[in-house]
């Protein structure tokens, strides 16, 4: 190493465990033996992991997340795959400023959205708040993220595949299923994962627009309240992290695959 | 020679495409016979491909009416049109292999499983590429690529194939083997093909008619011999091959041909070509391989030009000088084949040049 990179270097370090330590003190502290947050260390246990099954409330709240999860982001990126389409046509006017207002929900902090959206709900729609009104909220969050993923992947690829599949016969909706989609699967597969874990986290939208059933955050926050459920966050917390590291695997593993080999044989 | 216009296979009838301002493509008139071998050859962008992504069904002419196999296409999408394109870019399906990319074209057809198989394989063996079947695009070189989407486009057994530059981006020599497996296999499928190029070598070699085009019009159509040997106007005689212009102004129109006097050629006497009256001014336009060359004083110089050689150029099996006379600006060309002996470094020393008269054509525009 050159001399003068070395305080770079030491920046380096110190940054990356600025960013993971307070991490890495989740899944240290959810094997400790103890409901005190404190070193020294107690001893090992597994049974705050046990617990966690054991606890129905946490549970539910759990399975509420991942459905509004799995269906924002299974909405969106439809959303995202059609609207990326429209507006990478050459044809399409207003395409511009059609854009802008899709990514509006990305500058405008997302409590004003859920004061409108909740005032929306409640007095102009009157319809009671439920995992549904969440879902409306995070699809609202997530499109732009969609949306910005499938755009830079369809603007990347060559107009003329489209035309030659239209050339052999194929009708415009069989081009969008032989040609385009498959081109477009990474994209897909990014896009879907970014609005899951979007969705996932997503607290202020909830938070405001959850009725009686609560999303994962939501009742992570009503926790901490009382000391004594903390260790059970924790393990809550580990298992979330080792799944968004898998999650991460599982994506890059799919970019690395490609379409070429691992899409090609169904289509 | 003659060609059977009686039932074209393809007719343009007034057909311009605009682009705003831009007339890519300006009232064009044209029909192409059935099993013609058709090329458009023009500088770029002259409208070339807006003129075929029209006969494609990718565009449609702003005026104008296109007409394939007596059918109107007008409002007829590229997917029920019965033409293929063979794309610049090849334009393979990069995630299907090659034997898919072939059958491509036949997905929606009602045949049989094995039947496809049959077509797709019997394909693949006409461009000689079967042991290929299972690769990807990606792994294949550009010719191959280049034969691939050819194959592809054939399978569907169009009743045009068009062509966009197929060969620009191959090398020299692949792309006059290229240019003979296009020839084979056009002859053997006896579909009519129309090809864009502006490599005019390549037009030559392949077409049974060509259509110089230029700012959206054809400047002239016709078959290779008579574009080279009788271009109608000074900017086809210009773009194909190269040309010596002389200029002259008609003395007298007579039965037996116009008289010119000739800027460094003297007076004359040329076959007509054209209207032209006593006292306008005319080009004359003479090949540099047409003009004969001598180092050497000949005995009778009557008829001929004194010059001196002021560049040469080695072309390999030929050499091309320049010579200087008097009374003409621009030096003279001349191609000689290089079995002379004496040949080569040659500058500044007087030669003799004689051509024959109907080497001389006569242009009015
Ligand atoms: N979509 C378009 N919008 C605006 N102008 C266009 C469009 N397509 C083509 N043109 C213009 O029309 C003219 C003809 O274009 P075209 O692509 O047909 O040329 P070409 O003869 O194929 O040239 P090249 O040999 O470079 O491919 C050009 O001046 C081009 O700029
Ligand atoms: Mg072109």
């Amino acid at each position: 190493m050159r001399m003068g990179s070395r305080p770079l270097f030491v920046f380096a370090v110190l940054y990356v465990i600025f960013l993971y330590a307070p991490a890495m003190l989740l899944p240290l502290f959810s094997f400790n033996d103890a409901t005190m947050i404190a070193f020294p260390l107690n001893g090992f246990t597994l049974r705050w992991y046990e617990g966690l099954l054991g606890n129905a409330q946490l549970m539910a709240a759990f399975k509420n997340s991942l459905v509004v999860a799995l269906c924002a982001a299974a909405i969106s990126t439809c959303i995202g795959i059609c609207g990326a389409k429209a507006v990478t046509h050459r044809k399409l006017r207003g395409g511009k400023a059609a854009v802008g207002l899709i990514m509006l929900p990305l500058v405008v902090p997302s409590i004003v959205v859920g004061i409108s959206l909740l005032m929306l709900a409640r007095h102009v729609l009157d319809i009671e708040l439920s995992l549904w009104t969440v879902g409306i909220g995070h699809v609202l969050l997530c499109v732009p993220f969609s949306m910005l993923v499938m755009m830079s992947r369809l603007e990347g690829f060559d107009r003329s595949l489209e035309e030659a599949s239209l050339d052999l016969g194929q009708s415009r909706w069989g081009t969008f299923r032989r040609v385009t989609l498959p081109l477009a699967l990474p994209g897909i597969v990014a896009s879907f994962l970014l609005s899951f874990t979007v969705s996932l986290d997503e607290f202020v939208l909830a938070f405001f627009l959850a009725g009686n059933e609560t999303t994962l955050p939501i009742y992570i926050f009503s926790q901490l309240r009382f000391p004594s459920r903390l260790p059970d966050v924790l393990a809550l917390g580990s298992c979330i992290l080792l799944g968004s590291c898998l999650l991460v695997l599982f994506a890059e593993w799919l970019r690395r695959r490609g379409i070429q080999s691992a899409f090609s044989r169904g289509i | 020679m003659v060609l059977e216009l009686e039932r074209p296979m393809i007719s343009l009838r007034h057909v311009s495409r605009h682009y705003g301002p831009i007339r890519a493509v300006d009232d064009v008139t044209l029909d192409i016979a059935a099993g013609e071998f058709f090329s458009l050859l023009g500088p770029s962008g002259c409208g070339k491909t807006t003129l075929l992504r029209m006969l494609g069904g990718f565009d449609a002419p702003t005026f104008g009416e296109v007409f394939i196999d007596g059918k109107s296409m007008a409002g007829v999408p590229a997917n029920r049109r019965p033409t293929n394109m063979v794309f610049q870019n090849y334009a393979l399906f990069p995630h299907l292999s090659i034997r898919e990319n072939v059958g491509y074209g036949l997905l929606n057809r009602k045949m049989t499983k094995a039947a496809v198989a049959d077509r797709v394989a019997q394909a693949l063996e006409m461009i000689r590429l079967g042991h290929l079947a299972d690769r990807w695009p990606h792994q294949l070189s550009g010719g191959q690529r280049q034969r691939v989407a050819l194959a592809r486009a054939l399978v569907c057994e169009p009743k045009v194939l068009l062509l966009d530059e197929p060969l620009g981006a191959l090398d020299k020599k692949l792309r006059a083997e290229m240019q003979s497996e296009l020839r084979r296999i056009q002859r053997a499928v006896g579909i009519t093909f129309v090809l864009v190029t502006h490599d005019q070598e390549e037009a030559l070699t392949l077409s049974d008619r060509i259509a110089i085009m230029s700012a959206g019009r054809p400047l002239q159509i016709g078959d290779p011999r008579s574009l080279y040997e009788a271009p109608e106007n000074r900017a086809v005689a210009e773009f194909i091959g190269e040309m010596n212009f002389f200029r002259a102004e008609v003395q007298a129109v007579r039965p037996e041909g116009t008289s010119v006097r000739v800027d460094g050629l003297g007076d004359l006497t040329v076959a007509t070509r054209g209207t032209v009256a006593a006292g306008s001014a005319v080009t004359l336009a003479m090949r540099p391989e047409k003009i004969v060359l001598s180092w050497e004083r000949p005995p009778h110089t009557d008829g001929m030009i004194e010059g001196r050689v002021v560049s040469e150029t080695y072309l390999g099996d030929r050499c091309q000088y320049g010579v200087a006379v008097a009374n003409h600006a621009a030096p003279i060309r001349v191609v000689t084949q290089n079995n002379m002996p004496g040949a080569g470094r040659q500058q500044d020393r007087p030669v003799w040049l004689d051509y024959p008269r109907e080497a001389l054509l006569l242009l009015t525009m």
